[in-house]
């Protein structure tokens, strides 16, 4: 009974707040009963979206784990949100999420590029907004590349408990994650962090920065 | 060291109870396998050492007749040297041991490798341990252990290898430098390319074994030592026995060329920066 209450916990209670939006109803309390009936709709669609942001994260991270036939790969994308034809590109794996900064972007490359071939044809691509090249921050939607010992020597432990709840701590980044908004013209620009160039080098990848500032456009 | 022909593994897919890891090492110890290797990570390295002190009271056999290897994993490389150092009296205490035959670095973490190796070396000098190594190294990493004049050369690298990822370049520079070479997922867990392989399949009709003994003959005929690992009692017997056999030159030449360098443990997704 315990295990079905833990598994039903959410069923339950929603079921008896709208069995009460329904008795408040019937008893002729309609403005109080709305009120409570879209906040039950809108609760029910915050929930819906932070489990569809985590299924997509979890998505993301498991072709990264051993049972993941996922390897070899030509391309890996890191960084901000692009379209999705361009993140879906053949023999691509794309770890992309609003807002992510070149500093956090280097920081998954250095746990995910053995995805890709190691035979000198990989290729990162880096996607960065403007804003987003100097600022030294992390997202809660980078910590899930985060390997624990990065976690332990960064000290991220409290953006972790943050990912935990992402609605809760980035409300519209999430939204934008989920539903892959973005218009955003990227261009190929020059290089943006030498690190990361140096990085790419000593392991034979190819790298690719794309911003949406016209003016560091690629000559 | 050199003389091992097999390793027990005692990591993902072994049995990690006393009793359970008792009957298949009792096995393993009766078809000739005396290597066992361990981690803390594996949380198996009480009840082995607990094994080895019952095979000894069964069997005439003594601590010298074991190679038993362990190794440090990232927390205790992240608490630095004397956490180290600590770290290894403690497992000796725990497993009942005066020595370890092995220790090597799991992962090598960048940030901490360099403390982490000049205290194995330190450990090695002291006798604790008698021989040092590195798990998940590349070609790359080898290249430039061998080349920083402080540090001293590793005498085992153990890296992920089996017939869809070869490592040619790394065995070939760990022997041409006199490291043995060990190899974990040696049978790629069987992964369905290598049951389904049509060389394999052949050379398995051709020498009258099964697809796993001729795997782990090929990594003995091409100078590595496999770990492997199984709680089924008849197929350790069965990889046992692969020092009665070997393929030839020309069959070793066609598993190698399966080669595809598909790993199964991506070494950046547990070692950042690799």
């Amino acid at each position: 009974m315990s295990r079905f209450l833990k598994y039903q916990k959410k069923k339950i209670l929603a079921f008896f707040f709208l069995l009460l939006c329904f008795i408040l109803l019937l008893l002729g309390k309609v403005v109080v009963s709305v009120i409570l009936g879209t906040l039950f709709v809108f609760v029910c669609l915050l929930a819906i979206v932070e489990k569809k942001a985590h299924n997509k994260l979890n998505e993301q991270v498991q072709i990264f784990s051993p049972n993941s036939s996922v390897r070899n790969v030509d391309r890996l994308i890191i960084g901000d949100l692009l379209t999705p034809d361009c993140e879906e590109m053949e023999n691509t794996v794309s770890i992309c999420a609003p807002g992510r900064t070149l500093f956090a972007s280097f920081q998954v490359l250095r746990h995910t590029h053995s995805i890709l071939r190691s035979d000198g044809l990989g290729e990162v691509v880096i996607v960065v907004k403007k804003d987003s090249i100097t600022r030294k921050t992390y997202s809660v939607f980078d910590i899930p590349f985060f390997y624990y010992t990065t976690i332990q020597m960064q000290n991220l432990y409290q953006l972790q408990r943050k990912g935990k709840h992402l609605m809760l701590h980035a409300p519209i980044k999430t939204i934008r994650f989920v539903l892959h908004l973005t218009n955003t013209k990227y261009y190929e620009v020059g290089v943006l962090d030498q690190t990361i160039d140096d990085f790419c080098a000593e392991r034979g990848y190819r790298v690719k920065y794309l911003c949406n500032s016209p003016n560091l456009k690629k000559s | 060291m050199s003389n091992i022909p097999l390793i027990f593994g005692t990591g993902v897919s072994a049995a990690k109870d006393y009793e359970g890891l008792l009957s298949v090492c009792r096995v393993a110890v009766a078809n000739g396998i005396m290597a066992f290797d361990t981690a803390p990570s594996y949380k198996t390295e009480r009840e082995l050492g607990a094994v080895v002190i019952q095979l000894c009271n069964e069997t005439r056999l003594t601590r010298q007749d074991f190679y038993l290897q362990t190794k440090i994993d990232p927390p205790q490389m992240l608490e630095g040297k004397k956490h180290i150092i600590e770290h290894v009296e403690k497992k000796l205490e725990e497993m009942n041991l005066t020595y370890f035959d092995g220790l090597l670095i799991h992962w090598p973490i960048p940030e901490c490798f360099i403390e982490t190796w000049k205290t194995m070396m330190e450990l090695k000098k002291d006798g604790i341990v008698r021989n040092i190594g590195i798990c998940n190294v590349r070609e790359r990493q080898i290249t430039n252990i061998l080349s920083n004049k402080e540090l001293e050369k590793p005498d085992i690298i153990q890296i992920e290898r089996n017939p869809l990822n070869t490592c040619d370049e790394d065995v070939a520079i760990c022997t041409q430098n006199g490291m043995k070479v060990q190899a974990y997922s040696a049978l790629c867990k069987m992964h369905p390319d290598l049951q389904q392989n049509d060389i394999l399949n052949f050379l398995s009709s051709k020498y009258q074994r099964g697809i796993g003994e001729i795997i782990l003959r090929w990594h003995l005929d091409t100078g590595v030592t496999p770990i492997f690992t199984s709680k089924n009692m008849e197929r350790i017997h069965q990889y046992a026995s692969i020092s009665d056999f070997s393929l030839d030159e020309e069959d070793v030449k066609k598993i190698t060329a399966i080669n595809r360098n598909y790993k199964m443990y991506l070494e950046s997704w547990l070692c950042p920066g690799f």
